[in-house]
């Protein structure tokens, strides 16, 4: 059994994961009413798949979408499902900026629980049931209000884990620039106002501050 | 056949009540004997505890069908020594990483729906983003500010528990008539259903109602750190009409767009503190695992009463700790 085998043992599948959060069946207080039809107006429905075989003599499933789903096709009995452009480069940008993030939180947290950072973890819990402004001035002695609380000290690994979470954060921001490109219409007005939504809830502090000062 | 599911049924609650009694155990033993002074420090303590609470939380959640993260804030501000900023801290940054981890995976699939997401994102957004500086003015603006979000939650808690009592999950609704909104944004999408060899094309309705739920849906996840998929799952099912597992998929990808806009308010206000996030998103991650794969084999209905009673019992004793905290009751 090699390493690969070990860590998959353990470590969770993002179907897990998945899962853990949001239960597919949500069955615990709510009974799903199963119904094998699909949604009846405006809604073509296909009864049988149609078999189609494009110029390189691979098997269509589906034929061409204009949304969601480009396609769906059957390669050597393999099913593959194509996406369309907003969606994949969306879930794209979700996977790499959240495999960094979490890959920065690990390797900090490593660090941090070593006891290679300045923190003084004893004080932290003495101050944990305080207010978050009151548990930093106490702790590090600084201001919680705006990101410089973390971004100030890059060399010390518990500002590390918070610039990891904040990588997390900008995930979908990222995600919606990155597509914005693609779209056209309404789904741009949409994506556009949603980024502004996003721009204004990162600078809204650093706002506050300058205004407050 | 009857006999053998029963069976099958009965040994792994018996299983699964032995892991969490052994969890438990471990717990109590750590703290009273091995972190006996100078063995390990108290930080180290809680650390341990923190993950084998997470822990215990990622194998009952998918057995329970209610979220990891509403059982981790729900019970966390009724017994941990946290304030109430960093319970909802850690909670935020629990379900953000389970969603994104998940989200790109449903989205390759075709069944999450960056399109349905959107018009309703554009609402619920700002409005996590203004539930988050509530919460946070209220618990530090106050004297007894973390009372009153305790009776909220509480309040916010029940209303769960009442919501997924009357709901009723459909695979793949019927839908009568399309609304203006929706017909003019053209929501509408298409998955490859493996189990029916089958594309399913659905289109939506209700899109008015549905951006006012999420308006309300992105305050309270916003405010209380909650993923709110409890809510986002039977709104895109039961309202907009859009099938249950693009409901469940999109709902990943609207759970990460909220709960990431949220977390700046947490992260601008000191909000999330690494002793805490780190040990809640390995715990509940990896007691997932378990969790999941017990959970393919049965959903052992007594797990369910028992997280349906702790989310309820969290609920009231939230509810008090706030009354008393504000001098009402006695506790």
């Amino acid at each position: 059994m090699g390493v690969r085998d070990v860590f998959s043992g353990i470590l969770p599948s993002i179907d897990e994961l998945a899962e853990v959060m949001e239960p597919e069946t949500k069955e615990a207080l709510a009974p799903i009413t199963t119904s094998l039809d699909a949604p009846e107006i405006d809604v073509p429905k296909r009864k049988e798949t149609t078999v189609i075989k494009d110029e390189r003599g691979v098997e269509i499933v589906a034929p061409e979408q204009s949304f969601d789903i480009v396609g769906v096709s059957r390669e050597n009995g393999v099913i593959k499902v194509e996406i369309d452009f907003v969606n994949r480069v969306f879930a794209k940008a979700l996977r790499w900026l959240c495999n960094i993030g979490l890959a920065v939180i690990i390797i900090s947290a490593v660090l941090y629980f070593a006891g290679l950072g300045p923190s003084d973890l004893n004080l932290e819990v003495a101050n944990w049931n305080k207010p978050a402004v009151e548990f930093w001035e106490n702790v590090k002695g600084s201001t919680a209000n705006g990101y410089s609380w973390f971004l100030a000290s890059p060399m010390d690994p518990e500002s590390d884990v918070v610039i990891g979470i904040t990588l997390l954060a900008l995930a979908p921001l990222v995600g919606f620039l990155l597509a914005i490109p693609g779209t056209k219409g309404t789904l741009r007005l949409l994506l556009l106002i949603i980024s502004v939504e996003f721009i204004y809830a990162i600078i809204r502090p650093l706002i506050m501050h300058v205004a407050g000062h | 056949m009857a006999t053998e599911i029963t069976t099958t049924k009965f040994r792994t609650s018996v299983i699964l009540i032995m892991i969490v009694s052994l969890v438990l155990a471990a717990a109590a033993v750590l703290w009273e004997t091995v972190g006996s002074e100078q063995t390990l420090p108290l930080w180290a303590r809680w650390v341990i505890l923190l993950f084998l609470f997470a822990f215990v939380i990622g194998v009952i959640g998918p057995l329970s069908g209610v979220g990891g993260g509403v059982i981790f804030v729900g019970l966390g501000m009724a017994i941990l020594p946290f304030h109430v900023d960093f319970i909802r801290g850690a909670g935020l940054v629990a379900a953000l990483t389970t969603a994104l981890s998940s989200a790109p995976h449903f989205a390759e699939r075709g069944l999450a729906n960056l399109r349905i997401a959107a018009p309703l994102v554009v609402v619920s957004t700002i409005f996590s983003v203004i539930g988050g500086i509530v919460g946070l003015w209220v618990s530090s603006a106050f004297p007894n500010g973390a009372s009153y979000v305790k009776i909220s939650l509480g309040i916010v808690l029940l209303i769960l528990l009442s919501a997924l009592a009357f709901s009723k999950n459909v695979e793949y609704p019927q839908i009568k008539k399309r609304d203006k909104l929706a017909e003019k944004l053209g929501i509408k999408g298409a998955w490859y259903e493996p189990t029916l060899n089958k594309v399913i094309e659905y289109q939506a309705t209700n899109l008015p109602i549905a951006m006012l739920a999420f308006a309300g849906v992105g305050f309270v996840a916003g405010m209380f750190g909650l993923g709110a998929g409890w809510a986002n799952v039977p709104i895109l099912n039961l309202v907009i009409g859009v099938p249950l597992k693009v409901s469940v998929a999109t709902s990943m990808i609207i759970l990460a767009i909220n709960d990431s806009a949220s977390l700046w308010v947490y992260l601008a206000n000191g909000a999330v503190l690494p002793l805490i996030v780190v040990p809640v998103v390995l715990g509940i991650g990896i007691g997932s695992r378990i969790g999941s794969r017990i959970a393919v084999r049965t959903k052992p209905k007594i797990i369910k009463y028992i997280v349906i009673g702790l989310i309820g019992l969290s609920a009231i004793v939230n509810v008090l700790q706030g009354l008393a905290g504000i001098g009402v009751l006695r506790w």
